[in-house]
């Protein structure tokens, strides 16, 4: 049952661990989380169990004091990226490469356009963002995936337009890199 | 990326955004890269279609999750709220008192006792009960002290385990001599409700860390039943334990003929809390029954050896056994094990109210008595078992199904008496 409560006050109130605002932020992040965490895994049961472990890593990050600091919506975000990549990462470790040992676009003489062209599909996008640093693949799948407005992840990731800017851009040319080299 | 553009005031960031902004709007990459002849093309075209590849994902459609399993997951994360509201309100109770939070579970502290008190306080360490009647000197000091009025006060306020309770007890013992005979009986019965009532508050001052408050007094013995005597206005039992904190008793020591009109003293000690019934350390026959017979005085929850009421007798029903009232026993208990009516067991029994005494011996169905069901707690983790740490999210069922065991194993091998679990205690599982 939605209550008449502003984001704020429920979030203030879920601080103090309140059923009733817990029970719906629940309600108004659930699908939201869950369709961020599909459209990164392509996996339904993977999505509904990620998506509940992002809720408990909510209840444990206030139990312990350290919940979000500007944006909840950002922060819950975060909590979905971090769990997929830590399901990707224990479940596949060795072919898991960090964004530091991702090979720089060699200079084959290949067409990047061509290049980017045979590797463009969508599995494999998605395999890309997740060799993303943690902020960069944040903004790509808010901004593409998820379809916020630049505004909105700026608030979100608690930067400035600027920044986010930048970041997209080099997110954006490191997803060239990788799949161009793929 | 760092290709030149028609706005040169545009940083190449701006470019991709731009760029991208028109691209989600619907426009061709083609007419976009038109827009841009000094930006370096080729880089901004793979943009462009990473951007569309992304943009492909996000109008994919995306399945339902199962119901039953959202269901269940927004169940568990409740749950799991709750736990934590449940361990941070258990947090809240045993942290240590705050800056103007007095500690919850310490006493009022008592009222600064009056130099009467203090004197008597003094008194109290120096000379015991026991040896008060054996010093004329106390007596002396105790006439001398009964000149003061508020002494008597104190003194009719004392209970068992006060020094100024000696001092009542004499006063009791000369009210009884100069009644009148024909009087003597009503104040003897009246006194009698009155050491009943001291010896309940003395039980109900004390609290568990008191000590075992001891007393000694001349009283008539009316009867027996079981493990019970009826002195004056006590309800004895006959034995008592030397060590309050041990489950160990010993026979209370009986000098003389006991029967019922004699006379007898009577050392008693009263447990903390225990406002019932006293038991007796030992008792010795001062004056056998009077001619005669002793005027009945009335005698609640236990009864006589020899009955008063003819028409109630114990006598042991087929298919009864005797029984030994345990601590924790109530009338209500052993009659829903024995699946008998409480007014049954009463009248079997004789008794005159639905209070048992602790030691008392009852006639009882052999149900009630039979050995129960096992209690599984507390018989010990099995030894493949393991310790575990409870995380948010689990919960018994969960966990029960994870170790391939059931709610029930796991709450008698934890002594659980509810399913409730708290984030962070440690359970015993079958190892993983």
């Amino acid at each position: 049952m939605p209550t008449d409560y502003s984001e704020e006050e429920l979030l203030e109130r879920a601080s103090n661990l309140d059923e009733e605002a817990l029970s719906e932020l629940y309600d108004r992040y659930e699908m939201k989380i869950y369709s961020y965490i599909y459209r990164r895994t392509s996996d339904q049961t993977l999505a509904e169990d990620l998506t509940s472990q992002v809720f408990l890593k909510m209840l444990e990050a206030i139990h312990n004091d350290k919940t979000w600091h500007s944006s909840f919506s950002g922060w819950l975000y975060r909590i979905a990226h971090n769990l997929v990549i830590d399901h990707y990462r224990t479940r596949d470790r060795q072919k898991q490469i960090s964004i530091d040992d991702a090979p720089i676009m060699p200079d084959t003489g290949v067409s990047p356009v061509r290049a980017a062209e045979i590797a463009l599909d969508s599995e494999y996008l998605k395999s890309a963002i997740r060799r993303l640093t943690d902020e960069q693949a944040l903004v790509i799948s808010l901004r593409f995936l998820e379809g916020y407005s630049f505004g909105e992840i700026a608030e979100m990731m608690d930067k400035t337009e600027g920044a986010v800017k930048a970041l997209q851009h080099r997110a954006v040319a490191t997803l060239r890199q990788l799949l161009v080299h793929e | 990326m760092n290709g030149n553009h028609r706005f040169p005031n545009l940083s190449p960031d701006d470019v991709f955004e731009e760029a991208a902004s028109r691209l989600e709007t619907g426009e061709s990459i083609e007419s976009i890269l038109a827009s841009y002849p000094h930006a370096d093309t080729t880089e901004l075209a793979d943009f462009l279609r990473i951007i569309q590849v992304a943009q492909q994902i996000q109008h994919e459609p995306v399945p339902l999750p199962s119901p039953a399993r959202r269901s269940a997951a927004k169940q568990n994360f409740l749950n799991a709220a709750a736990d934590l509201r449940r361990q941070e309100l258990a947090a809240q109770v045993n942290r240590p008192a705050r800056i103007a939070e007095p500690p919850r579970r310490r006493a009022a502290p008592p009222p600064a006792p009056s130099i009467l008190e203090r004197v008597v306080g003094g008194l109290q360490a120096v000379f015991s009960v026991r040896t008060l009647r054996l010093a004329p000197l106390i007596v002396t000091l105790a006439l001398v002290l009964l000149s003061v009025s508020t002494f008597v006060t104190v003194a009719q306020s004392a209970v068992p385990g006060d020094l100024t309770y000696s001092f009542k007890q004499w006063m009791r013992k000369q009210e009884l001599q100069l009644a009148p005979p024909d009087r003597r009986e009503i104040v003897r019965q009246m006194q009698e409700q009155e050491m009943a009532e001291d010896v309940k508050k003395a039980a109900e001052r004390a609290d568990n860390n008191s000590a075992v408050i001891q007393a000694e007094d001349t009283q008539v013995f009316y009867g027996r039943m079981g493990r019970l005597l009826k002195i004056g206005g006590l309800t004895v039992m006959d034995r008592y334990q030397p060590d309050a904190n041990v489950e160990e008793f010993r026979p209370m020591e009986i000098e003389g003929d006991l029967i019922p009109g004699a006379t007898v003293n009577l050392i008693y000690q009263i447990m903390p809390g225990q406002s019932d019934t006293v038991q007796g350390i030992s008792l010795s026959v001062v004056a056998p029954p009077a001619e005669t017979p002793t005027p009945e005085a009335p005698v609640p929850a236990v009864i006589d050896v020899q009955p008063r009421d003819a028409a109630c007798t114990v006598e042991q029903p087929d298919g009864w056994v005797e029984y030994e009232v345990v601590p924790g026993d109530n009338l209500t208990f052993l009659a829903k094990r024995g699946e008998v009516a409480v007014e049954e067991l009463i009248a079997v029994n004789c008794l005159e109210s639905e209070t048992i005494l602790i030691g008392a011996r009852l006639y009882l169905p052999a149900e009630a008595v039979g050995p129960q069901p096992a209690i599984t707690c507390g018989a010990g983790v099995p030894e493949d078992w393991v310790a575990y740490e409870v995380q948010v999210g689990d919960n018994l069922t969960r966990l029960a199904e994870a170790r391939g065991t059931t709610v029930d194993e796991l709450m008698a091998a934890n002594c659980l008496t509810s399913d409730t679990i708290v984030i962070g205690s440690t359970l015993y599982l079958p190892a993983p």
